[in-house]
């Protein structure tokens, strides 16, 4: 077996997600530049073996990860990014009605799950509404792009349902909003987002009367 | 999108290099290794206090584009105490 072929079976497979991080090895480099990283990661392995810690393998990944993310995100098509946005909060966190947002692929039983690649493997901008309330069993995850196991487990990792509603018991929120929205996020395309679906969603926000929106990025 | 219709967002994110790219108006930023921004399953504990530096973040930031890196280890952390001790400071 070749060098990218034993490559792509390590890093592509759900089993192992430890490698989510460094998946732009797989993606981004060529055989070479993967020959090289598995190479250094051996030595430092046997350094670590040596030296009694972990550190030159932790800073290995660590600067790897960062090759990969920055070759991916110059490759990207980067959003018509213009000055930033700014609406100031204009009621306090404690009254306030907050939505959750999340880029973690996150349907309901019933509802079409994403294309979690689609075509040309540029993932699906769609969004999904989950009303609070919605039974913690009958809510579905697909996205190729992170380790799904801990919110299978408990979706509060990425789309904390549970701790809002907890917040707003005691107090440290006005509400949490009866709809809340998930997006099957994967960064190459952030212009479709922002020119499609993205919209759709701020709107019906606003409908709703929303005073801000907690959002998490996978 | 959100911002601009006029609702104040803070986006909790994994990636400092995204922050960096796509520049949102409210970030906090965790070094947390694998798809688990807000912390480890079952972990309420970790998974507030994250919920509320974030939503601290919210009510304070000023500048567009505001990136707060959190500063906490992520399994190794004791969250409990920290909550213990942030309750304690509120009364």
């Amino acid at each position: 077996m070749d060098t990218k072929d034993l490559l792509q079976k390590i890093l592509a497979s759900p089993s192992t997600a430890a490698f989510s991080k460094i998946r732009y090895v797989r993606s981004q480099m060529n055989e070479e530049e993967q020959a090289q990283f598995l190479n250094k990661l051996y030595v430092a392995a046997v350094e670590a073996r040596e030296a009694g810690k972990l550190d030159g393998i932790a800073d290995l990944l660590e600067e790897w990860e960062a090759k990969g993310l920055a070759l991916a995100g110059a490759r990207a098509r980067a959003p018509e990014v213009g000055p930033t946005p700014w609406a100031p909060l204009r009621v306090p966190i404690r009254r306030a009605k907050i939505a959750l947002v999340t880029t973690g692929g996150f349907y309901l039983e019933g509802q079409p799950p994403y294309e979690t690649d689609g075509p040309e493997g540029l993932g699906d901008w769609s969004y999904r509404a989950i009303p609070r309330d919605a039974p913690r069993d009958k809510i579905k995850v697909a996205h190729l792009h992170y380790d799904l196991s801990g919110p299978r487990e408990d979706i509060n990792c990425v789309f904390p349902l549970d701790r809002f509603a907890e917040l707003e018991r005691e107090g440290v929120i006005g509400r949490l909003a009866e709809t809340n929205y998930s997006f099957m996020g994967y960064i190459q395309r952030p212009d479709l987002l922002m020119a499609e679906t993205a919209p759709q969603v701020a709107r019906l926000l606003k409908a709703d009367g929303v005073d801000a929106v907690f959002l998490t990025s996978t | 999108m959100i911002e601009q219709v006029g609702i104040p967002t803070v986006d909790v994110m994994m990636y400092g290099e995204m922050a960096a790219k796509v520049k949102p108006p409210r970030v906090a930023h965790v070094r947390f290794p694998f798809g688990r921004p807000l912390g480890e399953p079952g972990n309420a504990d970790q998974q507030r206090v994250i919920i509320e530096d974030a939503l601290r973040i919210l009510e304070t930031a000023t500048e567009p584009g505001t990136v707060v890196s959190l500063p906490y280890r992520w399994r190794r952390e004791d969250y409990a105490l920290i909550r213990r001790q942030r309750a304690g400071r509120e009364r």
